[in-house]
Parts: structure tokens; C-alpha cells; sequence
């Protein structure tokens, strides 16, 4: 049997009850699952608790899949819900404590990028100090290689907006590059 | 090509880099990368924006407690069973396709009415096998499926037979395979030739016949 076929007969056996299905589709997608919850929550315990609320929510509303994107998709929507969550929920803690600085997205720091002369590793500092809504788009697409339409659909954008910001996302890097003293000669 | 034009090609390069774009924009973006340096500088830094993510993304490794028997043991405090949740999509596709008798004679009639027209234009004559429910196509007759390129798929069985017919017709696909225990068909999309991202516009063209396809998968 496919991969594609394996997904969607564990999606059935998961509506049906099957607890051994949702084993299987947690073994299969946990690390891409905790990779795309860690990028946005930048926390390894937020990021575990929320994966298995993923897999949690995955169970619940089996009987919803409506088999309209691949359930990979249809997985990493509930995952993208959950860390959105987590950070509106860890904000409203921090704000409460006064402690708001602690959910700022990773410094970026031209002057220390500068001090490094590994091109690749600066570029990838730079990457990972994207605002988080340009970020999880670069994510989606570069290492979780979804088409416009799925990304589309996990990032809750029209198409369109997919394709701006990932342009948008690009012009950004190579301004901050120049700042860390890398001219990429774009744009 | 003019600024508008140069600059959607411009949007389009990271789905180039990674397949993901349909024939038709992959052959757009091919023309102007072949007359553009500046894109085609852009498709190099593209490369390099690739690797690093991905890199990046590899560097996050889960702890060993994110474990499957963690997870279980939270499941088992779950009250819900999602079997619970009323008219599931599944159970409506199980009670469509696998219902008692009614099936195999619905698509029996719709593989004696439908001569479809493969890709390539090899001609397949869908047979019905009304003991089974089953289809063959001529290559399963022989034993042998043709090379192609396939995806897997459930029809609506609400839909006309010749509206799904005529669906199929217009986009050149055939039904090669199915109904299987599952109620999926494998359908022909085009020859073993057909890219990944021609194969994701066809799916993406299937899904569109919401009346007529209720899901739509790759097959690898």
C-alpha cells in the first residue's frame, strides 16, 4: 500500500476508534509535527506538550476529515491552531508577569553576525530571526515542501498572500544580510 | 516579458526549487530563467535559502518523552471517541460504496458506459466484473499494468455517471482500478513521463469537481 493510502486508511481506522491507528500516524508524523510547533513556539517543553495535543486533536476530529487535503495538511492546520494557541495563551501569562520581552522573536544582532565568517551560518541566523508569520511560510515551503494551495491552507492565507510574503520574507533576508555585512546583490 | 510578468515568475521560484509548481508554470518559469540572469541569480540564493532551512529545521530534535506511550496514556483519559461523532465523512463513504449489492451495480454500468481515453491516446476498456464489483482494465487483463502515473481517489456516488464521465473524458484520465474493500479507485493521470507538480495539478483539478470527487491522493 502507498504512503498516501497508509495515511488515509489510518485516518479511517482513527474515526472508527482505533487507538493503534493514532500510534502509527504519531510515529509517522510526530518529528514533523514537533519541528513545525517548535519553530513557532521556540520552547522544547511547549513544543512537546503541544504535539501531543496535536495528535490529541487529531483523534477527536477524525470524523471531520473531509479528505480535501492530504492529512498531512490537514495535520499540520490542527498543529499551526495549537502553537498559535500556545503563544496568545503564554503572552497573556507573560504580560500578567510583566515579562512580555521574553516572547520577543529571536534577536537578530547584525553587529555579533557580522563577527562570523561561515556565510551559511549567518544566513541561517538570519532565516530563524524572520517574523514568525514569514518564517512558518519559509518553513512550510522550503522544508516541509508544500505547494502554494497547501500551505495556503495550513497559514489560513489566500494564495496569493503565500506567494507575497515568502517574496516579501526574501527581500527581508537580504536586508538584514547586508546589515551582517553580506551582499547577496538582491534586490 | 514585462515587469507584472517578471515579477509573478519572481513569486514562483522557491515552488520551482522544490517541484511544486503544475506544468504550465514550471515551463513559464523555465522560459524565463533560461533569458533572465537576474532570475536566475535569485534561483541560486533560492538554493541557498533551501539548505539552510532545512538545516535548521533538522537541528530541532524532540526529547525521547515525546513518545507513543505517553500519548496513549493521555488518549485513555479521552471520554470522546471520535467513532462517536455523528454521520462521519467515513462512515457516509463506507455506506456509499460498500453498501450491499447497490455498488457493483452502479459502477458496473459506469464501466459499460465509459470508454476512456488514456493519456498518450492508448485506448482502455474499463470491464465490469459484476460477480466481484471489480474492475480490470485491459492491462490487467494481460496480467500487466501500464506505465503511468497514478492517484487514488474516491467518487461521489451521488454524482451522474455522465457528468463523472464526462469529467474524466475532457481531462484524458481513466478509472483503472477499484472499487477496492476501501471504496478508493486508482485513476490514470497521464504516463510515467508526468512530473510531480503535473501530477499535483491534476489533483488539484480533480479536487475542484466537488460535486463529483469527494478525495483525491498521490499515489508514490
Amino acid at each position: 500500500m502507498t504512503e498516501s493510502a497508509q495515511d488515509l486508511a489510518l485516518m479511517e481506522r482513527l474515526a472508527a476508534g482505533d487507538h493503534q491507528a493514532l500510534k502509527v500516524l504519531f510515529m509517522r508524523y510526530r518529528l514533523q509535527v514537533f519541528r513545525f510547533v517548535g519553530r513557532i513556539v521556540r520552547n522544547d517543553a511547549v513544543a512537546e506538550e503541544q504535539t501531543n495535543e496535536v495528535f490529541l486533536d487529531v483523534w477527536r476530529n477524525a470524523g471531520t476529515f473531509q479528505g480535501q487535503s492530504s492529512p498531512c495538511t490537514w495535520i499540520l492546520a490542527i498543529a499551526r491552531n495549537k502553537a498559535y494557541g500556545a503563544i496568545r495563551r503564554r503572552r497573556e501569562e507573560s504580560l500578567d508577569e510583566d515579562e512580555g520581552q521574553e516572547l520577543a522573536d529571536e534577536g537578530f544582532d547584525p553587529e555579533g553576525l557580522a563577527m562570523i565568517s561561515d556565510k551559511a551560518l549567518i544566513l541561517r541566523r538570519c532565516i530563524d530571526a524572520l517574523p514568525l508569520e514569514q518564517r512558518m511560510i519559509v518553513d512550510l515551503v522550503y522544508y516541509h515542501e508544500l505547494p502554494v494551495a497547501e500551505v495556503s491552507a495550513v497559514a489560513c492565507i489566500p494564495e496569493g498572500t503565500v506567494k507575497t510574503r515568502l517574496f516579501n520574507a526574501r527581500k527581508r533576508l537580504s536586508t538584514m544580510l547586508l546589515e551582517a555585512g553580506v551582499d547577496r546583490e538582491w534586490p | 516579458m514585462n515587469d507584472t510578468e517578471r515579477h509573478e515568475i519572481e513569486m514562483l521560484l522557491p515552488w520551482h526549487a522544490t517541484g511544486k509548481l503544475s506544468a504550465e508554470e514550471k515551463r513559464r518559469v523555465d522560459v524565463a530563467l533560461a533569458r533572465d540572469a537576474g532570475l536566475r541569480r535569485q534561483s541560486e540564493l533560492i538554493g541557498q535559502e533551501l539548505a539552510q532551512t532545512v538545516t535548521s529545521n533538522e537541528a530541532l530534535m524532540p526529547p525521547r518523552s515525546l513518545d507513543a506511550d505517553k500519548l496513549m496514556a493521555m488518549l485513555a483519559r479521552e471520554s470522546k471517541s471520535p467513532a462517536a461523532v455523528a454521520s462521519s465523512w467515513f462512515a457516509r463513504l463506507k455506506d456509499t460504496f460498500n453498501g450491499p449489492a447497490r455498488v457493483p451495480l452502479r459502477w458496473a454500468t459506469v464501466a459499460a458506459a465509459l470508454l476512456l481515453v488514456v493519456q498518450g491516446g492508448a485506448v482502455a476498456i474499463l470491464v465490469a466484473q459484476r460477480e466481484t464489483g471489480r474492475y480490470q482494465t485491459a492491462g490487467d487483463l494481460n496480467g500487466t499494468q501500464a506505465p503511468g502515473t497514478y492517484v487514488l481517489a474516491r467518487l461521489n456516488d451521488a454524482a451522474s455517471i455522465a457528468d463523472i464521465g464526462k469529467a474524466l473524458q475532457q481531462r484524458s484520465i481513466s478509472i483503472v482500478d477499484g472499487p477496492k474493500a476501501d471504496g478508493f479507485y486508482t485513476l490514470r493521470v497521464g504516463g510515467a513521463e508526468m512530473s510531480i507538480a503535473e501530477r499535483d495539478a491534476k489533483i488539484s483539478d480533480l479536487r475542484s469537481l466537488t460535486g463529483l470527487v469527494v478525495f483525491v491522493a498521490p499515489l508514490k
